[in-house]
């Protein structure tokens, strides 16, 4: 069954359509990578996705159920430099234990499984180390790591990742990958990501999802290839 | 401990303290949601509800209190249309509540005269309705950021994710401003509508910079916020000062003395650095920093990392606030002289409010009793607010002589010192009949 589904969806700022005609489905378990031009709404797609924003026109369906049969958990990384608060007087260790806050009831006391996650979040990131440090004193890569790092926590069904390997060296963007890659075959979650990086990181997708330019040259629309199998990196 | 034997100071010292709790806490949130300047705002938005109690004759302190609460929720809607500049809302809806105070005030003159009161503050003049309103307002705020400091948190860090994890932000998002309203409208009678932001913000602005973790940013904003309205209270006792502007002055010198002292430990850890303190080598963050998809969870390790510097920064401010509330006692005790005491025969003690009022009951008591007057020469009386100081004398007085129609601050004073206390049967002369003034006023 699919997690995401689009149908016919049409959406705009003000009264200028950005998006028209998308259709697209996103089944549980997949590595997808969004991708295309700046300013082809690759961040609005997937805030339209998360029902951030309400479609002019169409249908998005999202599950209701996790995989675990849940309530479907919505692990959200942002653009980083557009979101992060970085004045925010926090620890690390309590900011990553903050994708805690939404399982179970706001008020229960965090158990051994939460201290467990958010260590395991730290490490998968390479920043438990540093847990005691300020938020306000990383830097951007860091920044980036330790949201990351809250959306694991979370132990989401989907991981929503926007650019997310911006301001990472080569070597952590593969490692990067792997992580994703792992969170989709270890514990069945959906990763959508947006990247520019397409050539790197196709071999470990499942699909690509490439928003481009109709005839006409106004409205944008959406095609859907499929890597696994016959994707060969040098595509581009 | 002088100043707390009576009645309108451990008033003082409560209602202070309630709000200074949940103020400075709410500053926190406030200051990081981009908001700071809207404690400001709202306090000037009730305005316009006083002024316009005053001109309904309901209770202003009440419409007051509404007009906060329906400010804090417009300024939710505007925000929403204009996300990314959220201090515009503050503006906008300033203008509306602040020009339309203008307005009504305008329309009945006679609503101006104790406006002062509003506007600067008078804590040492905190009613028992106010003290009420106060107490209801703190116990609910509290409940309100204990409850929800989870939620409060992630919205307070980032709205849209909080959304994508499943949070009612607009909902929270509109509790808090209702939170907000009601907060600096309980706030008012302490610091005034000028100086609300002083409660609100200065806390908060020093505790974030000394925090390393939210729940001690909360900690220490209260504790500062606690500390400077207990000791400009006392202060203000001891330096006869109006209370609400000594209370906002020692909020500052608390934030200069701990940002101050903040940079010279920063200053003093970088040259010992330099010096060549070699220590433990810093975990190499090229080496630790990689994602691995095999991490695994270990029973116990890493280092605890010691904040020894914050919290000395943090006891040291307090502990300069707590020297200047020593202060207030040690001065106070002057005041005792007043009351005339030993085997003579004790005089009456009536205090008089400006010079007119004085003379005539100097005249009137001749030397059969001890006259003080209160507002002194050469001040309006109008615009004059009772400290500390003043507010003993009138709460030891015997007899109060005032005109009633120039003293817009005299029946609250009069509510608040003429309560409880020494329990001496105290009368009060207006020197004009009500319905005097009714002419007159007509």
């Amino acid at each position: 069954m699919a997690l995401v589904a689009m149908e016919q969806v049409v959406f705009g700022y003000d009264d200028v359509p950005s998006l028209e005609d998308v259709n697209l489905e996103i089944g549980a378990g997949e590595f997808v990578a969004v991708t295309g031009p700046n300013g082809a709404s690759k961040t609005t797609l997937l805030r339209l996705m998360m029902g951030l924003l309400a479609p002019w026109k169409g249908k998005i369906s999202l599950a209701s159920r996790g995989t675990g049969g849940g309530k479907l958990t919505i692990g959200y990384v942002p653009q980083q430099i557009a979101a992060f608060n970085s004045g925010f007087p926090s620890s690390i260790l309590e900011f990553v234990r903050s994708g805690r806050y939404t399982k179970g009831s706001w008020l229960r006391k965090m158990n051994a499984r939460d201290h467990e996650q958010t260590e395991l979040a730290l490490k998968q990131v390479g920043m438990w180390h540093l847990r005691h440090r300020k938020i306000g004193e990383l830097s951007g890569g860091q920044k980036q790591r330790i949201c990351i790092a809250r959306a694991l926590a979370m132990e989401p069904d989907l991981l929503v990742l926007d650019e997310p390997t911006t301001g990472m060296d080569r070597e952590s963007r593969f490692g990067f990958y792997e992580l994703m890659k792992n969170q989709t075959e270890q514990y069945g979650r959906t990763v959508v990501m947006v990247t520019h990086g397409l050539d790197e990181v196709s071999p470990y997708l499942d699909r690509i999802i490439e928003l481009e330019r109709k005839e006409d040259g106004k409205w944008r629309c959406c095609t859907t290839t499929s890597c696994r199998g016959h994707f060969s990196p040098a595509r581009s | 401990m002088e100043m707390l034997h009576y009645d309108f100071m451990q008033r003082a010292f409560l209602a202070g303290a309630l709000i200074a709790l949940v103020a400075s806490a709410l500053g926190v949130y406030l200051m990081l949601r981009r908001q700071a300047l809207m404690a400001d705002m709202l306090s000037h938005v009730s305005l316009a509800g006083i002024a316009a109690g005053a001109y309904l004759h309901w209770n202003p302190t009440l419409t007051g209190f509404a007009i906060a609460i329906v400010g804090a929720v417009a300024v939710e809607y505007v925000r929403r249309s204009y996300k990314t500049y959220s201090e515009i809302s503050v503006a906008i809806i300033m203008v509306g509540g602040l020009s339309s105070a203008v307005i009504i005030m305008n329309l009945n003159q006679s609503v101006n005269k104790s406006f002062s009161s509003y506007l600067f503050g008078s804590v040492v003049a905190v009613n028992r309705t106010e003290l009420i309103l106060m107490l209801a307002v703190s116990v609910l705020a509290a409940l309100f950021f204990i409850l929800m400091r989870r939620p409060l948190y992630q919205m307070t860090f980032d709205e849209d994710t909080a959304k994508t994890s499943g949070l009612p932000v607009n909902w929270l998002s509109l509790a808090f401003s209702v939170v907000t309203g009601m907060i600096v409208a309980a706030a008012m009678p302490i610091v005034g509508v000028l100086l609300v932001s002083s409660l609100v913000v200065l806390p908060a602005a020093l505790a974030i910079r000394l925090a390393s973790s939210f729940a001690m940013a909360i900690g220490l904003s209260m504790a500062f916020g606690l500390g400077g309205v207990w000791s400009g209270l006392a202060a203000s006792y001891a330096f006869s000062t109006p209370p609400g502007a000594t209370i906002a002055l020692i909020l500052l010198a608390i934030l200069l003395v701990g940002i101050g002292l903040k940079k010279g430990a920063l200053r003093a850890a970088k040259r010992k650095n330099r010096l060549g303190q070699t220590g433990a080598a810093p975990d190499s963050p090229y080496e630790a920093a990689r994602f691995s998809s095999t991490a695994r969870v270990a029973e116990k390790g890493g280092v605890a990392r010691m904040r020894a510097i914050l919290a000395k920064a943090a006891l040291s401010s307090l502990a300069v606030s707590m020297l200047l509330a020593g202060c207030g006692n040690g001065g106070s005790n002057d005041d005792a002289g007043t009351v005339a005491n030993g085997d003579s025969p004790r005089k009456l003690q009536v205090a008089a409010s400006f010079y007119p009022m004085y003379e005539f009951a100097r005249q009137v008591a001749g030397d059969l009793a001890d006259v003080t007057l209160m507002v002194p020469g050469g001040v309006e009386p109008h615009d004059w607010e009772p400290t500390p100081k003043n507010m003993a004398l009138l709460s030891k007085a015997d007899v109060f002589v005032y005109n009633g129609i120039v003293e817009g601050w005299a029946e609250q004073a009069i509510s608040s010192a003429g309560s409880g206390g020494s329990r001496r049967r105290r009368s009060f002369f207006r020197a004009r009949a009500r319905d005097g003034r009714r002419r007159t006023g007509g």
